[in-house]
């Protein structure tokens, strides 16, 4: 992986949080890239640091957060960038898409006027020139009725539609990079369903995706690449197909056998992980997935194993994985 | 209030929907709109009501005896006279007047900086919300009738001074309560979501956190002005208010208030007046309220 290739490089990124009981890192040393027009999968259980990995990269941490390492987007480094800097890139460069539809639209503007403000707060264009494009926007997201639309106001709007809006806002200023951060979550299945195709259809059309989920079944066909985190590290990383069908990590193994298979005879219990994830901060010395582990050896306790070639351009972190 | 106030209103707020919209929502409520309606009716009462007698305000009849006459059609007094026979009518419109004029000018003060100055400090939060709001518990502190005398003195009294020093104490308030407003819009997705599309701070303030809390603000503004319409009456009793023959409605009402037993017109026609004005206001407020919340239609 090449640097100028890339379109996000994330290198060495660390996240602290400062609390009352001091200072904790809940993102370790991440390290990933995104080329231009990929799709990256980021899963992870909640609380394993994937959405504040990427809320580091755009300045979007919480006023106790702070982000060291490096990351850079077509070059620029994003990290410690003041945010004059960094509202030319967010928005237009870069958007965001998050977890919640319900609570990202302003109650108090017609869905049409945000998007036009995205492009007009720019600079980028004009009042009639943006609201036309709003049209194309909410056209290209697949909203019924786009004219009614852009008119109404959000709680008008069902989940679905909604979350098409977002995302009608974050193509508007036409964007290098889409992060979504569990853009499915908070909808119903058919809605889920129709958003990832979307989400699909804006990356056959060359846009780069971030998404990042909780949920291995959302990415399935849609991701290039998957990264899997476990306690603010990534644990493995590769091409999805590969990734899928031969997960090297044991904790890789253990969440795609813990998807729920509709064709499961009934009765039959659903796989689940024993335990539980680290509390972020807490200090280990040894595998962070250890506890839980069901192929642990003695090394694990107290040796981290560190990112090695798992397979071909794959890396993971464990003992047991035999280089490709 | 017409159309093209609401579009100006609107401009200078750099929203294109908000106020149009709200005004189509607030021409559905009945109540709010024959408020306006009568409260209108008071205004073009206080504008011409003066110059329709053919009495002044400053000159005694001493035609009356005694001078305190109650109201009559024969002698041209329709609501009486006062205690020092001068034309009740032509009073209660032109103290109506001033009411008004203060009520509303040390409104739109209060509500300008505390507004601005509130939704900055809650959106920023931190050390600037620190300070900033730490400057408002100074000025808390400070005897605020020190201030008016001071004032007074060093620029003498005028009309104008009095809507300063009104406007000056009423911002404290209206900036905590819209502070606090703030400060809870600002952990919401929205706020977010314009950050992430990279809007600057003074526009999500502008677009995203203050047409918000327009609603909250718009009942607290109702309730300030009768408030205002008071202290004015408190200034002037203290001397450092509207001076005679010039009066407001305040110092009517107070002065009607003494001889309530003898001549109750005195009393009588100025509450009214006021009480008619406040009740408006806060049949206005919460139409406002509503209108400017989209979800309640």
């Amino acid at each position: 992986m090449t640097a100028t290739r890339d379109l996000l490089a994330l290198d060495g990124l660390c996240v602290d949080f400062t609390t009352a009981h001091g200072t904790q890192r809940v993102v370790h040393e991440v390290s990933l890239a995104v080329a231009a027009g990929e799709c990256l999968a980021v899963v992870g259980e909640s609380g394993s640091g994937k959405s504040q990995t990427f809320l580091a990269c755009l300045g979007l941490l919480a006023s106790n957060g702070c982000a060291v390492g490096s990351a850079r987007f077509a070059g620029d480094e994003l990290i410690g960038a003041d945010s004059e800097a960094l509202n030319r890139i967010r928005g237009t460069r870069v958007t965001t898409v998050f977890q919640d539809p319900m609570n990202a639209l302003t109650p108090h503007m017609t869905v049409g006027s945000q998007l036009v403000e995205v492009l007009t707060a720019h600079g980028l264009a004009g009042e009639r020139d943006a609201r036309r494009r709003a049209l194309d926007a909410l056209r290209r997201v697949g909203l019924d009725d786009p004219d009614g639309r852009i008119r109404q106001y959000p709680h008008e709007l069902s989940g679905g539609q909604r979350q098409r809006a977002v995302i009608a806002m974050a193509l508007m200023a036409e964007p290098a990079l889409l992060i979504a951060d569990e853009p499915t979550t908070a909808l119903d299945v058919a809605s889920q369903a129709q958003v990832l195709a979307l989400l699909g259809g804006l990356r056959a059309q060359g846009l780069a995706i971030v998404l990042i989920t909780h949920d291995l079944g959302t990415m399935a066909g849609l991701a290039d690449r998957i990264a899997v985190m476990y306690g603010g590290r990534v644990v493995e990383e590769g091409p999805a197909a590969q990734l899928l069908a031969a997960p090297a990590h044991p904790y890789t193994e253990a969440l795609v056998r813990s998807v729920p298979r509709a064709d499961a005879a009934f009765g039959q219990p659903l796989a689940t992980i024993e335990g539980q994830p680290p509390r972020p901060g807490e200090s280990l010395s040894g595998c962070a997935f250890e506890p839980r582990c069901a192929v642990r050896i003695a090394r694990c306790r107290a040796d981290r194993p560190e990112l090695r070639a798992s397979g071909f351009e794959a890396t993971a972190a464990c003992h047991l994985v035999a280089p490709p | 209030m017409s159309d093209a106030l609401l579009r100006a209103l609107g401009a200078s707020h750099g929203g294109d929907d908000l106020w149009s919209a709200a005004w189509r929502r607030l021409r559905g409520n009945r109540a709010a709109i024959l408020a306006a309606a009568l409260l209108a009716g008071v205004v073009v009462a206080a504008v011409l009501g003066p110059s329709v007698s053919p009495n002044d305000m400053e000159s005694v009849d001493w035609s009356l005896s005694p001078l305190a006459s109650p109201p009559s059609l024969a002698n041209g007094h329709w609501f009486g006279t006062d205690a020092n026979g001068r034309d009740l009518f032509v009073r209660v419109w032109a103290g109506t007047r001033v009411s008004l004029l203060v009520a509303l000018l040390a409104s739109v003060v209060s509500l300008v900086i505390g507004v601005a100055w509130g939704a900055t400090a809650g959106y920023l939060g931190g050390r600037v919300d620190e300070w900033m709001m730490r400057l408002v518990d100074i000025l808390y502190a400070l005897p605020y009738m020190f201030f008016v005398i001071v004032l007074t003195v060093v620029f003498g009294r005028s009309l104008w001074l009095i809507f300063v020093a009104i406007g000056a104490v009423g911002w404290l308030t209206m900036a905590r309560i819209v502070r606090g407003e703030a400060l809870a819009l600002r952990n919401r997705g929205f706020v977010d979501a314009a950050i992430a599309l990279g809007l600057p701070a003074h526009r999500i303030i502008a677009r995203h956190i203050v047409p918000n809390l327009l609603g909250t603000v718009a009942v607290y503004a109702t309730l300030t002005v009768p408030q205002l319409i008071l202290f004015e009456s408190f200034l002037s009793f203290l001397g450092l208010g509207v001076q005679e023959p010039l009066t407001s409605l305040g110092r009517l009402v107070a002065e009607g208030a003494l001889a309530m037993e003898r001549a109750p017109w005195q009393l009588l026609f100025p509450c009214t007046v006021l009480a008619s004005i406040l009740l408006t206001l806060n049949f206005l407020g919460d139409g406002l309220r509503d209108a400017l919340d989209p979800r309640l239609t």
